[in-house]
C-alpha cells in the first residue's frame, strides 16, 4: 500500500490570517540545516503564556463522541495563524508541522485489524513512530479496535531553531481524544471515563522537506 | 596413682568417642547361668564367604546396575524383574528386564497404547510398569519417573542410548514391530515429551529396515507400518502415543479396550508399545565410595508436581472481557500468612460444580497455609485487578483496570485496607492516561526499599500533598509512607509495562512490556534501571523472530545475579545483572508466549500459554532446532535452575484451562509453595489424576532436607555374617541403606543389618527419607571380629548380705549364695530378690562375685564393663577396683551410704561403662567382685547388673 502524504490526508484553512503577538516563543539557535541527529527532547516545555493566543478558539458545541474517522485538525486557520505569527515563523511551515502532528495522531488511532500490516506515514519521525508502532501493534495483538481520531485545540509554537528558516520545532497543543473510542476484544469500550483532553508537546524536525513528528510529550501541567 | 585412674572411664554419652565396641545387638547368646564360664574364642569360625554369597546378581543383596550386567554375569538368566541400582538412582528397585530380545540386557521405562503423559513424573508407578508389562491390562499407559530412567542410564546420556520400541501391529497383539532409534540431539536426559523438532537417527524397522525423520515423525519406505508419528492433534484426536499414519484404517484399530491397536478417527493409530533402553553399565563401573563416605544426596529444589488440595477457587468471567487475556487469576501478593488473589473472576466456590458460591468479583484472600477463603476481607471491585502488593500489615495496594472501589472513583490504582478489603482513608493518589483513549491501569507492581513501583498504562500521578501532577510514563515509584509520586525515577517508556520487578538486594528495577524507548534511550521490550544512580543500565534483550514487531515482554523477574525475562514469541532468556550479557535462551512450543515469572532464588518459574514443549538453547521460534542443547516437557509453567541456566524437569505439573491460556501469574509463598494463576481449571493430583481448581493451584515444596547422617557404624564379624549396628536419629519415612563396597546390600528401618561375611567387604550406612534424599554416609568401616562376651547381663552371680563385709573382700573367689542378675530389690527386673528382714529393713550393702576365664590377656583388647549404677556400686578385678561410682571417696564398709539415690524408675538405664587395660587380667581364671550400697536404709530400691567382654584388639 502506498503511504499517504500529510499534504494529501489533512485539510487547513487556506485563507488564515498570521498575526504576529506576544514575544513568549524561545527560539533556538539558527541552523541552517536539520540535525543529522535527533537533538535533545523537549521532555516538559514551559507552562503556557497567558498571552501568547494558543488557547483554543471555542467551540458552540462538543462534537458528539462519533465512530467516523476525523478528517481535519480541529483548529482554526486563525488559531494557525496566531501560533505562527507569535513564533515569527512561516504560517506554511506551521501549517505543514501541525499536519505532520494530526497525520501522526490519525496513525496512532487508525484501525489496524488483524493481519493488517502496520504501515506508518512518512512524517512520522523515530520516536514518534515507536510510539504508535507499540500502541497499534498491542492493540491489534490483543484484538482491540479503534474508531474516531484526535482533534488539535489551541496552538503554540513554543520553540523554534530559526523562525526565518526552521528546521525543528516544538509544538504545544490541546489534544482532543473525545471522540476516540478503544474496544476490547469484546467489545467493550475501554475508554468510559478517562481523560481526553492533553496539553502535548510535539517535537519536528524539518526532514527533505517533510515537518517529521520525532516524538510527543506533556506539558508541565497536562490539562486543557 | 589410683587405679581408677588409669581406667578408660567413660559414661554413655561419650561411649562413642572412646570407640568402645558395643554389645547389643549382635546375636550372641548369653552364657549359660553358671559362676564360671567358658570363653568362646574371638577368631571367626569360617573363612569369609565370597561376593556371590550376597545372592545372585540381579537380587535384592546383589543389584546389578544394569538388565545388561545381569546378561552378562548371568547368560543364562530368564527374562523378568531384577534388582537394578546405580549411584544416580540413589534407592534400588526391581526392574523389567527382556533378556531374550536381540542378546537381551533391556530394561522395560514404558508400555501402554494410547494417552502418554509428557510429564516427568512418568504415569503410575515403578511396579506398574514392571508388574504388568503387556495384555491389555497394560493399555493405560506405565512409565518410569524422567528421574528413575535417568538414575538407570547412570550418568549416560540419552542421545547415545538407543531406544527400542516393542509395538503391536495387530489388533489381537499376536503381530509385533520392533523398532530401533535414537534421539539424536540435545537428549542429556530423558524426557516423554515424545513430539518435538528434534532429529533422530539410527532408525531400524523390524532390524534391517533404515529410516529417517524427527522425533515427531520418523519413518521408512516400504509399508505403511515403517512410520512411528507422535504428532498430538485433532488427526490423533489429542491423544499421545507411538503411531503409526493409516490413513485408510487398514490395521484395523478401534476404541475397543481389547483392541491393540487404539484409533479413533483421524489418521493416526495408537499401537500397545513397551520402550526399552540398554544402558551397558557395569557395577565395576562405579567407584568405590571415599574412605570419609558417600556425600549426601537431595533432589533439586523444585515444586512439587502434584498440587496441593484447594479448599476453594475462583471462577467466572467479568461481562466484556477479552477471553484470552483477561483471565481468572492475574495476581497474588502475600501478607501476614493471607495470599491475596487478583483477576477477572466473578465468584469463588468450594468446586467445580459450585459449592458454597460466593459473588465477590476480583479480589479475594485465602489463608496462606490451608487455603480457605477469608470472608471478612470484601473489597468491592468494578474491574479486573492485575497486579497488588502488600505495603504492610493493614494495606494492600491494588492494581488493575477498574475506575471504583468502594463505590468511589479511583481509576487502575487503589489502596484498600487488609482487614475488610475497603479503600484506605489517607490513599489520595490518583493516576492519569493522558495519551487519550485508554483508561489508565497498572498491570504490575513491586515494593522495594520504601517504594512501590507501579508499571502499566499511564502517563501521570499525583495526590493531595502535590501542587501539580508527577510525569512518569507507564512506570512510576510512589512512597510506600504516603503513597506520593516520585518525581526523581523519571521513567518515560513509549509503550505499556506488563511486568516489574526490583530486585532482592534494592540494586536494581527491571521492566518488561511493550516499550522501546526510555526517553531517548533505547529500552526495547525490557528496562534496567540502577537504584542508586536512577541511570538506566544498556540491556539488548533477545527475541525468537525479530521480524515480529510484536515481540512484548510480559514478564521479567530478578533472581540473584541474573534476570530473566520472557513472552512473544515464545522465548524465555536470562541475563547475568552484572554484565546483562545473556546467558541462555529457551523456546517454547506448542503455544508458547511467556506470561509470568517467579523465583524463590535457586529456581526460576517460568508460565506460558504453553503445553509441550521448551527448547534449551534455540533462539528461533521459527528454526527451534538449531543451537538446542536440551529439551524438556512444559505445560504451562516449568521450573529452570538459576545457577545453572537449564531445565529443571522434576518440576512437571499438569493442567486443564478453560481456554489455554495458561499461566498468567506465580508466586512463591513464604512457606515454598509456589502459586500459579491463569484459566486453570484442573490441576494434577498424581501422576495419573487431576482435580478441579478454580483458576489458582498450589504447588508445595518438595522435601530437599536429607535426613541426619548415621554414625557409629560398627561391623563385627562371627566368620558366617557380618553384622552391622549404627547410630542414627530415623524420622518419619527414614530407612537405612548399606552400600557394600559401594553397592547396596540392603535396607533396614532399623539401627542393624546382618549381611552374609564377604571377603575384602567395605560398608557404609547412610539414612535414605521417603522423598529419596540421602545422606551422608558414615565413613567407610571393615568388619572387625566381635567382642567375646564372658559376662552377659542376667547372668548368675555369687551373693552375699547382711552378714558384714565378706573375708577377704574383693580379692574373693565365692561368696554365701547365688542367683541370676539383676539382683537386690524395688526394679520390676529383679531376677534375685534380696528380702527385707522382719522389721522391714534391708542391708545397706550386698556383695557380689562372679569368675570367668581368658585364655590370653594380651590377645584381648581390655575388659570392658558396664555396670548399673543403684544407688551406689564399687567393681573389682581381680581384687583392684575399677568402678567406684555413686560413692564416698575413701575405705567402703557395710555401713558405707551411697551419696545419693537412684529412683528405682531410672535404676536400669543408670550405668557405667568403663574398659579396663588387659594388664589388669589374668590367664585363666579372673574373679569381677562388686558391692552395691544403698542411699538410705529404706531406699526403695538396690539392684545390681553388670555384663563384661573382652574388647577386639
Amino acid at each position: 500500500m502506498a503511504r499517504i502524504t500529510t499534504r494529501q490526508r489533512v485539510v487547513l484553512g487556506a485563507t488564515a490570517t498570521l498575526l504576529v503577538v506576544g514575544t513568549g516563543v524561545a527560539v533556538a539557535a539558527a541552523e541552517s540545516r536539520a540535525p543529522s541527529t535527533l537533538p535533545e527532547r523537549v521532555t516538559e516545555a514551559p507552562k503556557p503564556d497567558e498571552d501568547a493566543g494558543e488557547e483554543r478558539t471555542p467551540t458552540a458545541d462538543p462534537p458528539p463522541r462519533a465512530p467516523q474517522r476525523a478528517t481535519g485538525t480541529g483548529l482554526t486557520a486563525a488559531e494557525l495563524a496566531a501560533a505562527a505569527t507569535k513564533a515569527r515563523v512561516d504560517p506554511e511551515e506551521v501549517k505543514d508541522a501541525v499536519t505532520s502532528v494530526d497525520t501522526s495522531l490519525d496513525a496512532l488511532f487508525a484501525p489496524l485489524p488483524k493481519g493488517k500490516k502496520l504501515d506508518l506515514p512518512e512524517v512520522v519521525g523515530t520516536f514518534m513512530a515507536e510510539e504508535i508502532s507499540n500502541t497499534q501493534l498491542e492493540r491489534q495483538d490483543l484484538g482491540w479496535t479503534v474508531e474516531g481520531a484526535a482533534r488539535l485545540d489551541g496552538l503554540a509554537v513554543v520553540e523554534v531553531d530559526d523562525p526565518a528558516k526552521p528546521s525543528s520545532m516544538t509544538i504545544r497543543t490541546c489534544v482532543d481524544t473525545s471522540d476516540v473510542i478503544v474496544r476490547n476484544s469484546a467489545g467493550s469500550d475501554m475508554t468510559s471515563g478517562t481523560v481526553t483532553r492533553s496539553l502535548s508537546l510535539f517535537d519536528l524536525a524539518l526532514v527533505e522537506g517533510d515537518w517529521k513528528v520525532r516524538s510527543r510529550t506533556f506539558a508541565a501541567n497536562p490539562d486543557c | 596413682m589410683p587405679i581408677t585412674s588409669r581406667l578408660l572411664r567413660a559414661r554413655r554419652a561419650a561411649v562413642s568417642a572412646l570407640s568402645i565396641t558395643l554389645l547389643g545387638g549382635f546375636g550372641f547368646q548369653a552364657a549359660s547361668a553358671q559362676a564360671t564360664v567358658p570363653v568362646t574364642t574371638a577368631l571367626p569360625a569360617n573363612p569369609a564367604a565370597p561376593p556371590s554369597a550376597l545372592g545372585p546378581i540381579g537380587s535384592e543383596t546383589n543389584p546389578a546396575a544394569s538388565c545388561w550386567e545381569v546378561k552378562q554375569d548371568r547368560p543364562d538368566a530368564p527374562s523378568g524383574n531384577y534388582w537394578l541400582w546405580t549411584p544416580d538412582l540413589v534407592r534400588a528397585d526391581q526392574f523389567h528386564c527382556d533378556q531374550e530380545t536381540d542378546g537381551g540386557g533391556w530394561v522395560l521405562i514404558g508400555r501402554g497404547r494410547d494417552g502418554w503423559s509428557h510429564s516427568s513424573t512418568g504415569q503410575g508407578t515403578v511396579a506398574d510398569v514392571r508388574d504388568v508389562i503387556d495384555g491389555p491390562e497394560a493399555f493405560a499407559p506405565r512409565t518410569l519417573p524422567v528421574d528413575t530412567v535417568n538414575g538407570l542410564l547412570g550418568g549416560k546420556r540419552v542421545d547415545e542410548q538407543t531406544v527400542r520400541l516393542r509395538r503391536a501391529v495387530s489388533a489381537d497383539g499376536s503381530k509385533r514391530q520392533e523398532v530401533r532409534f535414537r534421539y539424536a540431539q540435545a537428549r542429556p536426559g530423558w524426557s516423554w515429551q515424545l513430539e518435538t523438532d528434534l532429529p533422530v537417527a539410527d532408525v531400524l524397522f523390524d532390524g534391517t529396515v533404515a529410516g529417517s525423520g524427527t522425533a515427531a515423525s520418523f519413518k521408512a519406505s516400504g509399508s505403511v507400518l515403517y512410520d512411528v508419528h507422535t504428532t498430538v492433534s485433532s488427526t490423533s484426536g489429542w491423544r499421545s502415543g507411538w503411531g503409526i499414519r493409516d490413513w485408510n484404517n487398514g490395521l484395523g484399530g478401534t476404541t475397543s479396550s481389547s483392541n491393540y491397536l487404539y484409533k479413533n478417527g483421524g489418521e493416526v493409530t495408537r499401537p500397545f508399545t513397551q520402550v526399552f533402553l540398554r544402558p551397558e553399565l557395569d557395577s565395576d563401573d562405579f567407584p568405590a565410595p571415599p574412605q570419609d563416605g558417600t556425600p549426601e544426596v537431595t533432589g533439586p529444589a523444585v515444586a512439587s508436581s502434584a498440587s496441593k488440595w484447594n479448599p476453594w477457587g475462583v471462577t467466572g468471567l467479568s461481562p466484556g472481557s477479552d477471553t484470552f487475556y483477561d483471565v481468572e487469576v492475574q495476581a497474588f501478593a502475600e501478607g501476614d500468612g493471607v495470599m491475596y488473589v487478583g483477576g477477572n473472576f466473578t465468584t469463588i466456590q468450594r468446586s467445580s460444580s459450585g459449592t458454597d458460591t460466593v459473588e465477590q468479583p476480583y479480589l479475594a484472600a485465602f489463608d496462606i497455609d490451608t487455603g480457605e477463603w477469608i470472608p471478612t476481607f470484601r473489597p468491592k471491585l468494578n474491574g479486573q485487578v492485575r497486579a497488588l502488593a502488600v505495603l504492610d500489615d493493614n494495606r494492600l495496594a491494588v492494581g488493575g483496570t477498574f475506575t471504583q472501589a468502594s463505590g468511589m472513583e479511583h481509576h487502575g490504582l487503589v489502596v484498600l485496607d487488609t482487614t475488610v478489603g475497603q479503600v484506605d482513608p489517607y490513599f489520595t493518589t490518583t493516576l492519569a492516561n493522558y495519551v487519550g483513549g485508554q483508561l489508565p491501569s497498572v498491570r504490575s507492581m513491586d515494593v522495594a526499599d520504601g517504594w512501590l513501583y507501579i508499571g502499566g498504562l499511564f502517563t501521570h500521578a499525583t495526590n493531595e500533598k502535590l501542587p501539580d501532577e508527577v510525569y512518569g510514563r507507564n512506570l512510576m515509584r510512589l512512597s510506600v509512607a504516603d503513597l506520593t509520586p516520585d518525581r526523581a525515577l523519571g521513567v518515560e517508556l513509549n509503550g505499556s509495562v506488563w511486568s516489574l520487578d526490583a530486585s532482592d538486594d534494592g540494586e536494581r528495577l527491571y521492566a518488561a512490556g511493550m516499550f522501546s524507548v526510555n526517553g531517548t534511550e533505547s529500552a526495547y521490550r525490557g528496562l534496567a534501571i540502577d537504584l542508586d544512580d536512577l541511570s538506566q543500565v544498556p540491556w539488548k534483550v533477545a527475541f525468537s523472530d525479530p521480524r515480529d514487531g510484536n515481540t512484548r515482554q510480559q514478564a521479567v523477574v530478578a533472581a540473584g545475579d541474573s534476570v530473566w525475562i520472557t513472552g512473544a514469541e515464545h522465548i524465555l532468556s536470562t541475563y547475568d545483572a552484572a554484565t546483562m550479557e545473556l546467558r541462555q535462551t529457551w523456546v517454547q512450543q506448542a503455544g508458547g508466549d511467556g506470561q509470568t515469572l517467579a523465583t524463590d532464588g535457586e529456581t526460576v518459574y517460568a508460565g506460558c500459554h504453553c503445553s509441550e514443549n521448551t527448547y534449551e538453547g534455540s533462539s528461533s521460534y521459527a528454526s527451534r532446532v538449531p543451537g538446542t542443547v536440551n529439551h524438556g516437557a512444559i505445560e504451562q509453567i516449568g521450573a529452570f535452575d538459576n545457577a545453572g541456566a537449564t531445565i529443571q524437569p522434576a518440576f512437571s505439573p499438569r493442567f486443564s484451562t478453560r481456554q489455554a491460556s495458561g499461566a498468567w501469574e506465580s508466586l512463591v509463598d513464604s512457606n515454598g509453595t509456589l502459586w500459579v494463576g491463569g484459566d486453570l481449571t484442573q490441576a494434577a493430583r498424581d501422576s495419573l489424576t487431576k482435580r478441579w481448581t478454580g483458576g489458582f493451584a498450589r504447588f508445595a515444596a518438595t522435601d530437599t532436607t536429607a535426613p541426619d547422617k548415621p554414625a557409629d557404624l560398627k561391623v563385627v564379624t562371627d566368620g558366617a555374617s557380618h553384622v552391622l549396628t549404627w547410630s542414627g536419629t530415623g524420622g518419619k519415612g527414614v530407612t537405612y541403606q548399606v552400600l557394600r563396597n559401594g553397592r547396596p546390600v540392603g535396607t533396614a528401618p532399623e539401627r542393624t543389618l546382618t549381611v552374609p561375611a564377604t571377603d575384602g567387604a567395605q560398608y557404609v550406612v547412610r539414612a535414605i527419607d521417603a522423598a529419596d534424599n540421602a545422606s551422608p554416609s558414615t565413613a567407610v568401616e571393615s568388619a572387625v571380629a566381635a567382642p567375646v562376651l564372658v559376662v552377659p547381663n542376667g547372668a548368675q552371680w555369687d551373693l552375699s548380705y547382711g552378714h558384714g563385709t565378706p573375708r577377704d573382700w574383693p580379692a574373693v573367689g565365692s561368696l554365701d549364695t547365688y542367683g541370676p542378675a539383676p539382683l537386690g530389690w524395688g526394679t520390676a527386673d529383679v531376677a534375685t530378690e534380696i528380702p527385707a528382714a522382719t522389721d522391714g529393713t534391708r542391708p545397706i550393702t550386698s556383695y557380689y562375685a562372679r569368675a570367668f576365664e581368658v585364655p590370653d590377656p594380651a590377645a584381648t583388647g581390655g575388659l570392658e564393663v558396664t555396670v548399673r549404677v543403684d544407688d551406689g556400686v564399687a567393681v573389682y578385678l581381680n581384687g583392684t577396683e575399677i568402678v567406684r561410682e555413686n560413692l564416698p571417696a575413701g575405705a567402703l564398709t557395710e555401713n558405707t551410704y551411697a551419696s545419693s539415690a537412684v529412683s528405682s524408675s531410672s535404676a536400669s538405664t543408670s550405668t557405667v561403662t568403663v574398659v579396663v587395660p588387659r594388664d589388669l587380667l589374668t590367664t585363666g581364671t579372673n574373679v569381677l567382685t562388686a558391692e552395691a550400697h544403698s542411699n538410705y536404709r529404706k531406699t526403695a530400691s538396690q539392684t545390681f547388673e553388670l555384663s563384661a567382654a573382652l574388647a577386639v584388639r
